[in-house]
This record gives structure tokens, sequence and C-alpha cells, in this order.
């Protein structure tokens, strides 16, 4: 006689979902030990960080530079000051060594009428009786283009004043 | 006809079927709920510890850097001298004022004058707008113009302006015309205003520079040869 289970025999059905159910129970477990080991970690290294003992340190540094507020304010100024004085000073032109530069090159007897100088260019004009000065006075101003001290020397004009028996020479120089 | 068919479907959500659905499926409901809390957690919690911890690494950084800063300043300053201090802080402010001193400049020319022998004829300044302060500039101090008239040829006028040009207030010489034994030049003298922009103990100082000082001795020289 034939024998017939008429209960369902327990497992044989549900067999995949078992485990299924366990992958699932063991992905869940894998991900909370991830989730919560890197949790732990992160903490403690927030924890440990020595961010905040820096900033105490920093309010305790700042509270006794306070007591230096003037001596840094007056240190300030002082580099400020100092920094466009430099500046001044090395662009400033010294108009003096110019004007002494050109006047060393001018022979006794030449006359100054008039001289002009400005932050690019020189203007002179002068007068004498002797044309050998003048010519004189045109070589050494040249000897200062040769110097660099100025970029180029043109000549304005030469002429004769035959009422005064005087030449009149104008040149004009590009400064450097 | 299908309409009849789902309109006659009725849908029980109760208390027990709730927990007849949970008690079937357990299994899965608590690990899938914990896998989802678990993506949840790391996606909006772990990542923005992760960025905190990389936050605090480089604030970490900053605030180590300024902490040096500070300690650098305040050993600079604590070893200031305040009495030599205020000796250059007058030096530079009598060399560039903080506004037009008039006096200054014309004690700077009467200075000049004396020691060189030439006579002034006359002078006049171009003062400009005096109704508004004078602002700040980053680019450099400002300049109060003067022309000055001077009884004297070009060598006169050369070793006049040679002579200014160690004087305070600082100035310089925008152009010389001289004609005859009248020489004219325009000379500016700088001012600067105070500069009232913010820095804190952060902004690094240091020890003044042999050039600082090379300064501060010229200055120095041209102040005591000035004074009466």
């Amino acid at each position: 006689m034939n024998e017939i289970n008429l209960l369902r025999q327990r497992g044989s059905e549900d067999r995949p979902s078992q485990k299924l159910a366990r992958v699932l129970r063991l992905i869940s477990i894998v991900l909370l030990s991830i989730v919560g080991l890197s949790s732990a970690i992160l903490f403690f290294l927030n924890f440990s960080s020595p961010l905040f003992s820096l900033q105490r340190e920093e309010a305790t540094l700042l509270s006794n530079l306070s007591a230096y507020q003037n001596q840094f304010n007056k240190y300030l100024i002082i580099q400020d000051r100092l920094k466009n004085i430099s500046g001044v000073l090395s662009k400033r032109t010294k108009y003096n060594e110019k004007i002494d530069d050109l006047l060393q090159k001018v022979p006794q007897n030449v006359f100054i009428n008039s001289l002009s100088v400005d932050a690019k260019s020189m203007q002179i004009s002068v007068s004498s009786h002797s044309l050998s000065a003048v010519n004189t006075l045109i070589d050494n101003t040249l000897e200062l283009v040769a110097d660099k001290k100025i970029k180029r020397l043109t000549m304005n004009s030469l002429s004769f004043d035959v009422g005064k028996g005087q030449y009149l020479l104008s040149l004009s120089a590009d400064l450097l | 006809m299908i309409e009849s068919i789902f309109s006659n479907i009725k849908f029980s959500f109760d208390k027990s079927t709730l927990t007849i659905l949970y008690t079937h499926h357990k299994a899965y409901i608590i690990p899938v709920g914990i896998v989802l809390v678990c993506v949840f957690t790391f996606f909006f919690l772990v990542s923005r510890q992760i960025q905190d911890v990389s936050l605090t690494k480089s604030e970490v950084e900053e605030a180590q850097k300024r902490i040096t800063v500070l300690k650098e300043n305040l050993d600079t300053l604590s070893k200031i001298d305040e009495l030599a201090q205020n000796l250059q802080l007058e030096l530079v402010s009598k060399t560039l004022p903080i506004e037009k001193d008039f006096t200054g400049i014309l004690n700077a020319i009467s200075q000049a004058s004396s020691s060189t022998g030439i006579s002034v004829a006359d002078y006049s300044f171009q003062v400009g707008d005096v109704s508004r302060l004078p602002t700040v500039s980053a680019s450099g101090p400002l300049i109060l113009t003067l022309s000055l008239s001077l009884q004297t040829d070009a060598a006169g006028a050369a070793r006049f302006l040679g002579e200014l040009s160690k004087t305070v207030p600082l100035s310089s010489v925008g152009s010389v015309q001289m004609s005859g034994s009248l020489s004219t030049v325009n000379i500016g003298f700088y001012y600067r205003p105070l500069s009232f922009t913010k820095v804190g103990f952060h902004t690094p100082i240091r020890n003044q520079s042999s050039s600082d000082s090379t300064l501060l001795e010229t200055l120095s020289s041209w102040q005591t040869t000035g004074s009466p």
C-alpha cells in the first residue's frame, strides 16, 4: 500500500526563498558592519582632531597680541610710509644732476639765455661771440649722448645776430 | 463589465492583515530594511562625515599657519623698542605727511633758500578742491604742486633743487624753466592720508629690512641737516 503524505514537507518548497533570505541577511550584516565601522572611525578622526585646541591657542595668542595694538598700528603706518617714500625716491628725477651735467659742458664764453627741463626733454638756448665756443658746446653736449645721459640731441637752430655780433644756438635733448 | 468586477474587489489592510504579512515575510523585510537604512546612512551621513574629516584637516592646516604667523607677530611686536618706533613714526610722518603740510613746505623752501643763498621771488600753491577730504590711494601718495620763482641762474637753480631734494616733506621736481636770472620750478610735495583699511594681527609682519633701515637713516640725516 502506497503511503501518501498530504502534509507539505517543511523546507522542500521554501528552500529558494530561504536561500534568498539568508543572502539578504548576510548583505544586511555586512552593510551594517561597514557603516558602523566607518562611522566609528570617522567619529574618532573628527573627535581626535587638534582643531579645537588650535582654536583655543589662536584665541589666546590674539588676546596676548591685543596688548600690542598700539605698536602694531604704528608699525603698519611706518611700513606704509616707508614703502611710498621708497617708491617716490626710486622714481624721482634728479633735475639738479641733469642741469649740472649740461652746465659742465658749457664753455665759459657761452652765455645761457634760457633753459627748460621737464621729465622727458631739455631745451637750451645759448649765445656767444665765438663760433668756436658754440661748436665746442655742441661737441661737449654730444658726449652726454655717448655717456648715455641723454638719448638724442637735436640742434633746433643756429643763427647770427648781426646787431649784437652774437651766435645764437638752440638745442633740445630727449632725456633717458 | 471590467469596471463592475473591479468595483466589487475590496482591499482590507487592518492590523491583523499587516501582522500576518509581516510574520510571513519577516525573513525578507528586516534585512531589506537594514540594507535600506545602511544605504541611506552611508550616502547621507557617512559621506558628510568624510567631508567633515577632510574639511577639518584643511582647517587644522590653516589654523596652524595662522598660529605660526601670530606667534611670529607676537615675537616681533614684543621686541619693538617703543621709543625708537615713535621716533621713526615722527620721521616718516614729517617726510610723508598725512595731509597738505603747508608749514613744512615753506620751511623746506626756506631751508633750501638759506643754505644755498638763493632768494625766492614768489610762489603759488595749486591746492585744488579743499572742500573734500582727500582719499587715500593704493597706488601711491598724493601731490600738492607748487610753482616757485627763484632769482638765480641755471646753476643756482640746480643747487637749490639739490638742497630741496634733501628736505622734508618729500618732493619731486616737475619742470624747470630758466630765463636770464630768473628760474621757475614746478615742485610736487607729497602727502598721504591715513588708510583706514582694517588690518588684523593675522597679517604677517617682519623685522625691519636693511633697506628700510638705510632709508630711515637717510631721512634722519635730512632732518638733522634741516633742523635749525
